[in-house]
């Protein structure tokens, strides 16, 4: 009987211990945690690099299925030393799986610079809304680097049945009302309100809030999978529309932290 | 729920049980309806659960058809699985007069999970094919391999067996990207137990 105690207990633990024993396609909690991918980890990566008078980032986004050309993307960035940081629009993963993660995670930690996040609408599925807070981190966030206020937030209103509350503009009215503490504004997410996708009833105020920010440089989105630069609105204000990695191109942005309503974007192919 | 499925469960098995109660039941196997199970399993894992319960069938004599009912608890996603699974044994070695160990059986599974956000028919707020995989229903194939003892003494057979498996996204993630990903990375593992009832001999001739 104790040597039956004994194998059970060794093959309990063999199997409780291996994360290959997997419960679901969509299950949670059950990968490592890695306190190195986290959104709070990577800010605080950027607000600790030295000041520059110019700042390079990587926008890009839509890496759902597309590791080998991630692959490639993470080897150029690293191979450029100018650059800062890189921005990632949306659609991390693709069915909501945490498998995807995992391998996409593996790929986005090789990168020399910190990494950001915007969760997109394939993020949001199935179990992907917890994950994405599990593994990064809250959906809407900001922080202020170089007196650049990035707002970060969640615009996948389908996800959420155009319930009125994806985007929460509320949430981003409260990021943009201590003026004294930022110069300028970097608007991030994954849908762009100008899309289908995005809550149609909402288009109007949230135009009309990236519109009346302090400075704001451009909004970034992704989901389209192709790049654009573009003004929409005829309100002056850019929306840059970021390119999937199976396009094999990603967009440098430059802006001049002394004259901050100045941007370049460059598209650099890989 | 679980005292119906539970007494469901073992009413089959008692009747099952008693068809190998004699010396010779051959005749009053025969005459057992299609739907009592010739084993019950349990499983860890696989995909199908935290632990996936459920009946088995022999089809023919190398080949098996389960269907198993898993939970996953809130903790880990709270989803309820059915499960379909079919396999043939490609590799039976007969060990002893009271084990056999199945090298290699090989079969496909359909997976269905139910779940906050996982859906048999995507919702209306969707366009039409605005996402192409139904995302409730996984497939795909498995290996087991299985060690069967029969004890001297009692009259079940206990099965056990390990499983790998993968399934169609994993592997339509896969196959775009064979430089990164390792199919070491979309493979993973179920065991379990299997139990027939029957005495050595009955369940030789029927494996």
């Amino acid at each position: 009987m104790g040597k039956i105690s004994v194998y059970v207990t060794c093959l309990f633990l063999l199997f409780t211990s291996c994360d290959k024993f997997q419960y679901d396609v969509y299950e949670t909690n059950r990968h490592k945690k890695d306190v190195t991918v986290t959104t709070s980890y990577n800010i605080d990566r950027l607000l600790h690099l030295p000041w520059k008078g110019t700042l390079k980032l990587v926008f890009m986004g839509d890496t759902q299925r597309f590791y080998d050309d991630v692959e490639d993307l993470v080897e150029t960035v690293n191979a450029m030393p100018e650059v800062d940081a890189v921005f990632i629009t949306g659609d991390i993963g693709d069915f909501g799986a945490e498998f995807e993660y995992e391998l996409i995670n593996k790929q986005l930690k090789l990168l020399k610079v910190p990494f950001i996040t915007a969760i997109g609408n394939h993020d949001c599925l199935a179990n992907g809304t917890e994950l994405y807070e599990d593994i990064y981190g809250p959906l809407n966030y900001s922080f202020t680097w170089n007196g650049i206020r990035f707002i970060m937030h969640n615009t996948n209103s389908r996800e959420f049945n155009f319930n009125g509350h994806v985007p929460d503009l509320d949430w981003m009215q409260q990021q943009l009302t201590d003026e004294q503490n930022f110069e300028s504004c970097i608007f991030v997410s994954h849908v762009p309100p100008y899309h289908e996708d995005f809550d149609s009833s909402l288009e109007n105020a949230y135009t009309s809030i990236i519109r009346n920010a302090k400075n704001t440089i451009f909004s970034a989105n992704g989901h389209r999978h192709d790049f654009e630069l573009s003004q929409p609105y005829a309100d002056s204000i850019w929306y840059l529309n970021t390119s999937s990695p199976s396009n094999r191109i990603f967009s440098l942005v430059s802006i001049n932290v002394s004259e901050v309503e100045e941007f370049t974007c460059t598209n650099i192919s890989y | 729920m679980f005292r119906k499925l539970k007494n469901l469960l073992v009413l089959t098995f008692l009747i099952r049980f008693s068809a190998f109660a004699g010396t010779d039941s051959s005749a009053e196997e025969k005459s057992n309806p299609w739907y009592i199970p010739d084993g019950l399993s349990i499983e860890y894992a696989g995909g199908f659960g935290l632990l996936s319960g459920g009946a088995l069938y022999n089809w023919t004599k190398n080949s098996e058809i389960g269907i198993s009912v898993g939970y996953v608890p809130t903790h880990y996603g709270r989803i309820w699985t059915t499960n379909f699974l079919c396999s043939y044994n490609l590799l039976p070695v007969s060990l002893n007069k009271n084990c056999e160990l199945h090298l290699l059986k090989a079969g496909i599974f359909f997976n269905f999970n139910y779940g906050k956000n996982i859906y048999l028919m995507w919702p209306e707020r969707y366009p039409k094919n605005y996402y192409w995989w139904n995302s409730s229903l996984r497939s795909g194939p498995f290996v087991d391999t299985e060690l069967k003892v029969k004890p001297a003494k009692g009259k079940f057979s206990y099965t056990f067996f390990f499983q790998c498996l993968t399934n169609d996204i994993y592997l339509y993630t896969y196959f775009p990207n064979t430089r990164f990903i390792r199919i070491w990375d979309v493979v993973y593992f179920g065991a379990g137990i299997k139990v027939h009832a029957g005495t050595a001999s009955q369940i030789r001739s029927r494996m």
